[in-house]
């Protein structure tokens, strides 16, 4: 019954298709974006990878926006007003908001202070039963989030967050229209909440395309594009040619061996950024065979970075001053050494640690990062300049492979908000990973962490911080190779810019089409 | 016999080339229905039928004998015009009632085949279309050639069954080759080649594949129905039992040749070629039906690509002599009675 | 067609769909862990195991495996990781698509595969003969995914007459139809090719010439009923790789259908939605398997009356 009724949707979809008549002419634009892959749900706080960001980006905001576009290269940090006007930190746990009048919410609904309350409430985000589980990392510190007033919100954590305001810039942070959310939600969460951002959902087809049209009553004014259609295209070489074709208007996910291709067409052209985000290798220091730093070091030591971004990246890749980053503002020491590549002194640290030759075993997924097998080969070969005898293990599951050759594994750090919070302390602390999987329990820098996360003072926080980068790099539980280069096709007439986040930003002030406005 | 023989190698000078030979031995006869004249078959690189020539006068049943292998069924498809690539007719015609058959298009042969000349082959179940009812197959013919309806077609059809002794036969229209007996399959195949009244009928071997019992009521159903229509008949077997019982007249072919042509009693009283007197005696010892091959003559026959000089029964021939190194012409020994040998009728 | 036939078949049919659901049970049990691919890689632990909870994934593998079989017996497919729905709705509601894509290029490819085979064999060693056999080793040798982005480069690209990718309209479905047909075209012509050879040399070919039925007729009544029945085989195959066949093509092209669906399914570990489409695949096959039976005894009566004597 179920097929039957299923090819004859099929034959009526058919009909309709032929049917309907060219979509009707419209001075804005109708943009469509061309991904490897859509999200099943557009719960802003549910999908977090790139593939769900990038579109309830344009569907959702935040009550503070983190303004991308303060940096040149697309990685700025400064914080601005977006559905709160202004906020005030009333002691060092008591936040106060003052939202924006008369914003709208898609299905027409004024938003009010229930409405962001609610977005961050134990129930749904912020508690340790909440719904969308993936809150509790960001928010589990508040005690409690109320509505204060009808345009006014106050925040209550359990201890004091220097970097509370880029939390609430940050991801699970959208704000959500309450009583629709409630309505919907079923036994979890509703597949497809109301938001208030620039774009509302139009069609949701599983596998295919997620249709948005402008939200015309939009607090940041009518968007520029009449649509922006997501569609589903796996296949690079398919994205690229649609691109070309101009059956799309921007493509996203493309490899770095393509820009060239992309740029010899005429009106097209490949635009890159380099991501918040650093491929990285984690070194399981309980493994007797790289017990020793000295080895680690070493291992460190013999791999030329800047060879890998020139082999593997075609040079527009970068290598960031150790676990840090410029978007730290105040945080980020521009002196720093660095990952440094000297093959001689590895050598030395290998004679005095006495190592022999013992195998060191490197496990990745092929599959699962960009170069990530290329990557593993070059190393392979750096090392055993220096003596190290590495080997290849490529696998589905880097944590499944026998425990005594858990030594090596490939792993990506993302920094979700420019803050050492939001990256070293957050991904090398004792809530993640690593120390959870036991393959490194440093005490002196956790002591640090937990300073580091009660110090509001930008200079304390910079010498606690640069101490934890010390102590990383001594006991060298892994290292960083590169910031991975994301690149996107884009026709040459659409202003547009991508951020070192997935998001594809397509509000005002960050779109114009150069071919609609001619 | 050695005096007839002497005296035929006297008269060498009334041997006369094949081509015309039939001609000439037919000249009394009333205008045959068929003609085959000079006819060689092969491959671009064999000679499969070298030179045969005959007549068939209306009614009458021409027997071609011989063992496996010697061009009998080659000389029959190409009086059918239905040789197919690689093997193709290199020189000779076929007049058919007056009009040359081998000059004819394909398209008109298929107008003449299954209407005026038929064929029957050996293995009737493999010859039918294993997938189709062979009522289905009989009737084909009938729409085909006299534009019966389908109707038409399958009560005649019906009637055809019933006349070539298949019982019950409108249950038997339905029936698919595989579910009747070799025998009832023959029936059917004689059905289909009767079908159409033809002129003249083409037995390849129709009996063969047959046991006796069953065997034995095919010719007599064959013979009847010839009476009937007054069809003439080539029937290709190397049994003399049954040459003996059917045959006007017998061609003897060996190595794709024919090397005596007689009528049917004086084949049998006065064999003159040494091959025909092997056949003979192959006849006398039990057990040789159907084989094929003659026990009685050492040796096998030559493969076409390789005759031996001259006569290319030398080998095997008891008679065999320095002369047979030149080829033996076929030459009328007596009116209706051409061999071709050195020394035909020699019994040394 | 008789009762022990069909429950021979039946009981095949089910061992088949069983193996192959234990087999993949089993393979993807041990592929990793489904919630930390799902799951954001910072994820903290204590949600991984809420979430393992949730799905029953904390339970001893026999356990998991009884309670899925269990499920199976009431029509229960378990639920998608990924969106919480029914895996067989979503499976479901990709199957009109890969239907649509999978059963075109299966009428192109068996038609125009069988044509091609008949006339190749029908002009042996002719130009045509040796255009069709070469086209049958290019789509036999070319990859689809090859073949499909050589495609959009031309058609797409190029000369800009097909969308590059997705569903909608019927020139959407041009491209990875002919795809998806061009291989199967290949292979069908190359088998009905030398089983046509092999007819047309039988004496009843040779029957009836000599009954005076012209060429066409004789091709079309006499040979190619004959010709047909090996072929049925290789129809059969690829009727039963109709779901399994689309893989490649769909992701190529966007194509909305079950592939693509298994695709992202086996990346992310969403078991029960490759367990269903696995089940889908399997049951597709033992349909194909029986469709084929049906066809030979359709096609060839010497069959039918074989199972009439054994049964
Ligand atoms: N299609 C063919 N290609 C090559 N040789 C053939 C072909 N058909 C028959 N022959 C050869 O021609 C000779 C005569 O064959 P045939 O007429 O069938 O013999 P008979 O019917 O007397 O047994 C045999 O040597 C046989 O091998
Ligand atoms: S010609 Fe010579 S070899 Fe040939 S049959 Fe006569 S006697 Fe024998
Ligand atoms: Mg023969």
């Amino acid at each position: 019954m179920k097929i039957l009724s299923a090819i004859a949707g099929v034959a009526f979809g058919l009909t309709a298709v032929l049917g309907a008549s060219a979509a009707t002419a419209s001075d804005r634009p109708d943009i469509v974006v061309a991904v490897p892959d859509l999200p099943p749900t557009l719960e802003p706080a549910k999908e977090l990878s790139n593939i769900g960001t990038r579109i309830t980006y344009d569907i959702f905001d935040t009550v503070i926006r983190r303004d991308f576009l303060s940096a040149e290269d697309g990685s700025g940090s400064q914080l601005v007003p977006a559905l709160a006007e202004s906020w005030e930190w009333t002691d060092d746990r008591t936040l106060a908001l003052k939202l924006r009048e008369g914003v709208k919410f898609h299905n027409g609904e004024t938003m009010t202070a229930e409405d962001v309350a609610f977005t961050f409430s134990a129930e749904r985000l912020s508690g340790p039963e909440a719904i969308m589980a993936n809150g509790r990392g960001y928010f589990g510190n508040i005690e409690s989030v109320e509505a204060t007033g009808p345009l006014e919100v106050t925040f209550t954590l359990k201890v004091p967050d220097a970097i509370f305001e880029q939390r609430l810039a940050s991801w699970t942070a959208w704000v959500v229209n309450k009583s629709d959310w409630l309505k919907n939600a079923g036994d979890s969460y509703p597949q497809f909440p109301v938001g208030t951002g620039p774009f509302m959902l139009d069609e949701y087809k599983p596998d295919q395309s997620i249709r948005l049209v402008a939200f015309d009553d939009y607090f940041g004014g009518k968007p520029k594009a009449a649509s922006l259609t997501f569609v589903k295209v796996p296949e690079e070489a398919a994205r690229i040619a649609g691109l070309v074709a101009g059956d799309f208007d921007i493509v996203t996910t493309i490899g770095p061996d393509q820009i060239a291709q992309i740029d010899s067409y005429d009106n097209v052209e490949a635009r890159s950024v380099v991501l918040s985000n650093s491929h990285v290798l984690v070194y399981n220091t309980k493994n007797p065979v790289i017990a020793d730093k000295r080895i680690r070091q070493a291992m460190n030591l013999a791999i030329d970075r800047d060879l890998l971004v020139q082999a593997l990246w075609a040079g527009k890749t970068v290598v960031p001053l150790s676990h840090q980053y410029k978007e730290y503002g105040a945080l980020f020491e521009p002196n720093r050494e660095g990952l440094t590549y000297d093959p001689e002194r590895a050598k030395e640290l290998l004679a005095e640690a006495g190592y022999n030759g013992e195998t060191i075993y490197y496990s990745t997924n092929p599959n699962y990062y960009v170069n990530t097998v290329p990557a593993a080969e070059a190393i392979m070969e750096m090392w055993k300049a220096v003596g190290i005898n590495g080997k290849l293990n490529l696998v589905e599951d880097v944590m499944g492979v026998p425990e005594n050759e858990r030594m090596v594994r490939t792993w990506s750090n993302t920094t979700r908000f420019p803050d050492p919070a939001g990256g070293l302390w957050n991904l090398w602390g004792p809530h993640q990973g690593v120390q959870r999987k036991n393959e490194w329990t440093p005490e002196n820098f956790n002591v640090l962490g937990a300073e580091l996360d009660v110090t509001s003072d930008l200079a304390e926080r910079k010498v606690v911080f640069q101490k934890m980068l010390d102590i990383w790099e001594d006991e060298a539980p892994g290292t960083i190779l590169y910031q991975p280069l994301e690149t996107y096709g884009v026709r040459s007439s659409l202003e547009w810019r991508p951020y070192s986040h997935f998001y594809l930003d397509l509000r005002n002030y960050n779109f114009e089409d150069q071919a609609a406005t001619q | 016999m050695t005096l007839m023989a002497n005296m035929m190698r006297a008269g060498n000078s009334r041997r006369v080339s094949m081509a015309c030979a039939p001609a000439g031995a037919m000249a009394s006869r009333s205008e045959p229905l068929l003609r085959v004249d000079g006819l060689c078959v092969g491959t671009e690189h064999s000679d499969l039928v070298l030179d045969v020539s005959f007549d068939l006068a209306p009614g009458e049943t021409l027997c071609l004998v011989g063992e496996s292998g010697c061009g009998k069924s080659l000389t029959c498809l190409a009086t059918m015009g239905l040789l197919s690539a690689p093997v193709k007719r290199k020189a000779g015609r076929v007049m058919f009632a007056g009009e040359e058959l081998s000059g004819l298009s394909e398209t008109a042969l298929l107008r003449l085949r299954g209407r005026e000349v038929s064929m029957i082959f050996q293995d009737a179940t493999a010859a039918l279309n294993p997938v189709r009812r062979v009522g289905d197959q009989v009737a084909e013919v009938l729409s085909l050639h006299e534009g019966l309806t389908s109707r038409a077609a399958r009560d005649r059809t019906t009637e055809l069954f019933e006349m070539v002794g298949i019982p019950d036969p409108r249950a038997r229209l339905r029936a698919y080759p595989h579910e009747l007996s070799g025998g009832m399959n023959q029936r059917i195949m004689i059905a289909m080649a009767l079908a159409c009244k033809p002129q003249l009928i083409i037995a390849d071997e129709a009996t063969t594949a047959l046991d006796v019992t069953t065997q034995a009521q095919i010719l007599k159903l064959l013979r009847r129905l010839q009476a009937e229509t007054g069809a003439a008949m080539i029937f290709v077997t190397h049994d003399l039992g049954v040459v003996a019982e059917i045959a006007d007249r017998v061609a003897v072919m060996y190595s794709g040749r024919i090397v005596e042509l007689a009528t049917a009693d004086t084949l049998f009283d006065a064999p003159s070629h040494p091959y025909t007197r092997g056949l003979m005696a192959c006849r006398l010892h039990a057990g040789t039906h159907n084989t094929g091959r003659l026990a009685a003559i050492e040796g096998v026959v030559p493969n076409p690509t390789a005759r031996p000089q001259g006569c290319a029964f030398g080998p095997r021939c008891p008679q065999v002599t320095t002369t047979c190194v030149e080829m033996p012409a076929l030459t009328a020994r007596e009116e209706g009675h051409s061999v071709a040998c050195h020394y035909p009728g020699d019994d040394r | 067609m008789t009762f022990g036939f069909v429950t021979l078949k039946l009981l095949r049919g089910i061992l088949t769909l069983f193996l192959a659901v234990t087999f993949v049970f089993l393979i993807l049990r041990f592929a990793g862990d489904p919630m930390r691919l799902m799951l954001p890689d910072d994820t903290p632990p204590d949600v991984l195991e809420h979430y393992r909870h949730v799905y029953g994934l904390d339970l001893p593998l026999p356990v998991q495996y009884l309670r899925y079989l269990q499920g199976l017996t009431q029509g229960e497919f378990g639920y998608s990781f990924r969106d919480q729905q029914p895996a067989l709705d979503t499976v479901m509601s990709r199957v009109p698509a890969t239907l649509l894509l999978g059963l075109v290029s299966f009428a192109l490819s068996t038609i125009f595969g069988m044509v091609a085979g008949v006339i190749a064999a029908l002009k042996r060693g002719s130009t045509v003969d040796h255009a069709v056999i070469s086209f049958s080793i290019f789509g036999h040798s070319m990859p689809s995914f090859f073949l499909g982005i050589l495609m959009i480069l031309l058609f797409a690209m190029t000369w800009r007459i097909l969308p590059s990718a997705g569903m909608g309209t019927p020139a959407h479905l041009v491209m990875p139809a002919l795809t998806l047909a061009v291989g199967g075209a290949g292979a069908i012509a190359r088998f009905t090719r030398s089983s046509m050879l092999e007819v047309l040399s039988q004496p009843y070919i040779r029957t009836a010439r000599a009954k005076g039925v012209p060429v066409r007729t004789r091709v079309l009544r006499d040979a190619v009923p004959n010709a047909a029945i090996p072929v049925i085989t290789v129809l059969g195959l690829r009727m039963g790789g109709l779901i399994s066949g689309t893989v490649v093509v769909e992701t190529v092209f966007a194509w909305p259908g079950i592939g693509q669906l298994l695709v992202t399914a086996v990346g992310q570990r969403d078991l029960a939605v490759v367990q269903t489409i696995v089940i889908l695949i399997a049951f597709t096959m033992v349909t194909a398997n029986y469709l084929v039976d049906l066809a030979y005894r359709w096609l060839d009566p010497r069959i039918a009356t074989a199972g009439k004597d054994a049964g």
